[in-house]
């Protein structure tokens, strides 16, 4: 058996680095997968965009929170529709229609309702209209709302075109007009006297999905059963089309780790915050080890005034409370931009002389060494010995080290991010964290918002942690063996 | 011994105004120490006006005397000069705490100024530190020992897991799951604050209603501390059980309730001790998230709000006042080192 796989035979050998890099593995691939496939901008163009998430719903748990408590609850739906479901052609009018079947059997009502519009193509001088009508299970044909699209002006050539950066959003369960005639017509079909004023109170979504009980406190029950939506548009001088027409039914619940206040998918930020938990560490780490390693092997191998030197100043900075500290200077220079690698500088900055001081006496031992004695009688240089000897030496520990620099860079980026100092174009763990602690997510009991995120940091440091607790009984032995 | 702690209290000393010049640098190079005697100045400034205006009448003249006043009271804040000719003022303005005053933040009694609003919390910060660091050092080291005596059974190894994870979990993580399960499911316990609100009248259900509100926080940074206790000293101790003269001792049938207590912790203790100050930093800073969780009137929730309202001189003040409570407990620890190992002399 070469040493080589000697090394990896007693490397596997012990549970914890088994776990570890099993874990470790994992987070690599996961982030490997997350750079590749979310776009290079995603704090700044999604994450922190809300009208990117303005049709998510607000504050919903996990889908799969249904499961235990056994009621059907709405999940999210979106009808997406890029071909009109019938385009109808008379003289010099063409009526595009799309429309959507929603069977709606749950036991809850849907949290809101979307209809948006993309992309709507004229060339007449009178505008485009819309209509969009809703067929409910009770035979109820109801007009919601009609209205003009805006017309050409008196600069614009055709064909003209709106909506084509952003779709035109109704909010059908907001909006005025759709929510006065549903309530006309429900009053007729089913006799009641609902007024206006009280619609805020019932909830409007109750109109859209339900229908009036005679008696009872809520005095609305969940009508379920085929619901049909229409979207007309009504286009002038017969040429011109319609992008896309979306319905959305707004769930209670929303996909695999449910949303914060502002409709985030927290499962995506989640996700996200695996490349740069690992870039953070990493990045610090490396850096804190090249500095730490170099001070270290001057500190220890040349003596005198540099030992003095970098002793006391590595010493002083050991004193001071780090995250005060760290504090202070992402707070100060908190507008300089690129906070995320100020982080890292600062950390690195105030992190390497715990290096130096476990590396200086390795070194100075070393150094007393006969075969050390035998390269300088060589001739070798200095730069030479402490490179070539000295260094391969130390190396095993200082890896082992530095791996558990990584874990304690993430905690301090988290803590960090959790005070409200943390890079509003990156979204980490701690931000997550964070904006759900200053939401007040733990007051109202949104667990889904709070706890995944620390789960995630507590994975990741367990991760780094488990392989340094596996290496030590590796490398202490061979350690002394050398020295 | 007396010389040995003198020196060693010195070179922690040597912190601080290593902490204030650095501090005072950036602040110099960043442009933050001007604007902060700027607004000093121009509250000097506004006093000032006053006065004069009850007395001088004439507008010209006033607006004359103001600007007289105005080029007095900027050079006497070092304004007409650049930041360096003031570095020096500025380090003894940081170490008196002579910050100014507060924009938004208030002190307990409605005062303005930073001295007086970061003076008044330090007390209860200092509860939240050393309450739970103490307790959780004396019961991790216990269990540590305990389980050292009985390397790789089940509990040996079960403990050993357990404190790992203890020791990653990060304070603020486990605060909030305590809160939403003890206070927001169950509610049988506060979820933040120090008092009830209103605070009880008399001293006797005033202590009960602080503990009341404290068994949370304390419980979080118990949990959150005692892991890297029973792990380290469990190292340590088993470490020095290997050791040739403990089974020297052994051999010669000492009890080992003797060689426990003689053999192995009075040569454990001193390294549990350098533990002990390598764990107190990361206490600190655990405590200063911890209390912003909990709401704990203490220096840490303090810092949340000046990072939050922008206010620069109580940021710099607090971490003046940070390290000066972080070198002074070094320098009691120290002593308590010295104490214990005989050995040590510089």
């Amino acid at each position: 058996m070469t040493p080589k796989e000697e090394f990896l035979e007693r490397f596997f050998a012990s549970w914890s680095i088994r776990i570890g890099t099993v874990l470790l593995a994992i987070l690599i691939i996961l982030s490997i997968v997350i750079v590749l496939t979310y776009p290079i901008d995603f704090g700044k163009r999604i994450w922190n965009n809300p009208t990117y998430w303005a049709d998510n719903p607000r504050l919903a748990p996990p889908t799969w929170l249904s499961l235990f408590t056994g009621a059907k609850v709405p999940e999210h739906t979106v009808i997406k529709l890029v071909q009109p479901t019938s385009v109808l052609v008379e003289e010099n009018l063409r009526i595009v229609e799309y429309s959507a079947g929603i069977d709606y059997s749950y036991d809850d009502y849907p949290s809101f309702l979307h209809v948006l519009i993309n992309d709507i193509t004229f060339y007449s001088a009178k505008p485009p209209r819309v209509e969009i009508w809703m067929s409910r299970p009770d035979n109820l044909s109801v007009r919601l709302t009609s209205f003009t699209i805006r017309g050409p002006s008196a600069i614009e050539e055709p064909p003209y075109r709106r909506y084509v950066e952003s779709p035109y959003r109704l909010i059908l369960t907001e909006d005025l007009t759709p929510i006065l005639n549903l309530v006309y017509s429900l009053n007729k079909k089913y006799y009641s006297d609902i007024t206006m004023d009280e619609v805020s109170a019932i909830g409007s979504e109750k109109l859209f999905f339900g229908y009036p009980l005679r008696t009872g406190e809520n005095r609305f029950s969940v009508l379920k059963g085929l619901y049909k939506f229409h979207v007309r548009v009504y286009i002038y001088e017969g040429k011109g089309s319609v992008g896309e027409v979306s319905f959305i039914v707004g769930g209670k619940t929303y996909g695999l780790l449910g949303t914060d206040v502002i409709g985030r998918d927290l499962m995506m930020g989640l996700l996200y915050g695996f490349p740069t938990s690992l870039m953070i560490g990493f990045m610090a780490a490396t850096l804190v080890t090249i500095i730490g390693t170099t001070l270290g092997v001057l500190s220890g191998y040349l003596g005198g005034k540099t030992d003095i030197v970098i002793q006391r100043s590595s010493d002083i900075i050991l004193n001071m409370p780090l995250l005060p500290i760290l504090i202070f200077f992402t707070f100060i220079f908190r507008e300089f931009g690129m906070r995320l690698f100020l982080i890292i500088l600062v950390l690195t900055a105030f992190s390497w002389p715990g290096l130096v001081i476990i590396i200086r006496p390795m070194v100075m031992q070393i150094k007393s060494s006969q075969f050390i004695e035998a390269a300088i009688s060589c001739g070798a240089s200095r730069m030479w010995i402490m490179s070539r000897h000295i260094l391969p030496n130390i190396a095993p520990f200082i890896i082992a080290q530095s791996i558990f620099l990584i874990p304690s860079a993430i905690l301090a980026e988290a803590a960090l991010s959790f005070l409200g100092l943390g890079d509003p174009t990156i979204p980490t763990w701690g931000q997550i964290l964070e904006h759900g602690f200053r939401s007040g997510a733990i007051y109202l009991g949104y667990w889904w918002w709070i706890i995944p995120p620390g789960l995630m940091i507590v994975i990741t440091t367990i991760t780094f942690l488990l392989i340094t607790i596996g290496l030590e009984p590796l490398l202490n032995p061979k350690l002394k063996a050398v020295v | 011994m007396i010389k040995t702690i003198i020196l060693r209290s010195i070179s922690l000393l040597l912190v601080a105004p290593a902490v204030l010049f650095l501090m005072s640098l950036t602040l110099g190079l960043t442009g933050v120490s001007d604007r902060i005697l700027t607004s000093m100045a121009e509250q000097a400034l506004q006093d000032v006006k006053k006065a004069l205006a009850a007395q001088i009448h004439d507008p010209s003249a006033l607006e004359a005397a103001i600007e007289l006043q105005k080029l007095e009271i900027y050079s006497s804040y070092g304004l007409d000069k650049p930041w360096f000719y003031r570095m020096f003022q500025m380090i003894i303005r940081i170490a008196c705490f002579d910050l100014g005053r507060t924009r938004v933040i208030k002190g307990f009694t409605g005062s303005q100024e930073i001295s007086e609003i970061i003076l008044e919390r330090i007390p209860n910060t200092i509860v939240l530190v050393t309450v739970p660091l103490i307790f959780s050092a004396i019961t991790g080291i216990l269990i540590g020992v305990k389980i050292a005596s009985n390397p790789g059974t089940f509990l040996d190894r079960f403990t050993t897991y357990l404190s790992i994870i203890s020791y990653t979990l990060p304070s603020w993580w486990i605060g909030i799951i305590l809160i939403i399960f003890f206070g927001f499911y169950l509610k049988i316990l506060p979820i933040g604050g120090m008092y009830s609100i209103p605070p009880p009248p008399d001293i006797s259900s005033r202590i009960l209603d602080l503990i009341w509100h404290s068994i949370l926080p304390f419980t979080t940074l118990v949990i959150v501390q005692i892991g890297g206790w029973i792990y380290s000293a469990r190292m340590i101790v088993f470490n020095i059980a290997q050791e040739d003269y403990v089974s020297v001792a052994r051999a010669k049938g000492l009890p080992e309730d003797i060689i426990r207590k003689r053999y192995i912790l009075r040569i454990a203790a001193p390294t549990i001790v350098t533990n002990i100050v390598l764990g107190l930093a990361g206490s600190l800073g655990g405590a200063i998230i911890t209390e912003i969780v909990f709401g704990w009137y203490g220096m840490g929730s303090l810092y949340y709000q000046a990072i939050i309202s922008l206010e620069e001189g109580l940021i710099i003040a607090l971490t003046y006042l940070y390290t000066l409570i972080y070198i002074f407990v070094r320098i009691i620890l120290e002593i308590v080192y010295l104490v214990l190992d005989p050995r040590v002399r510089y």
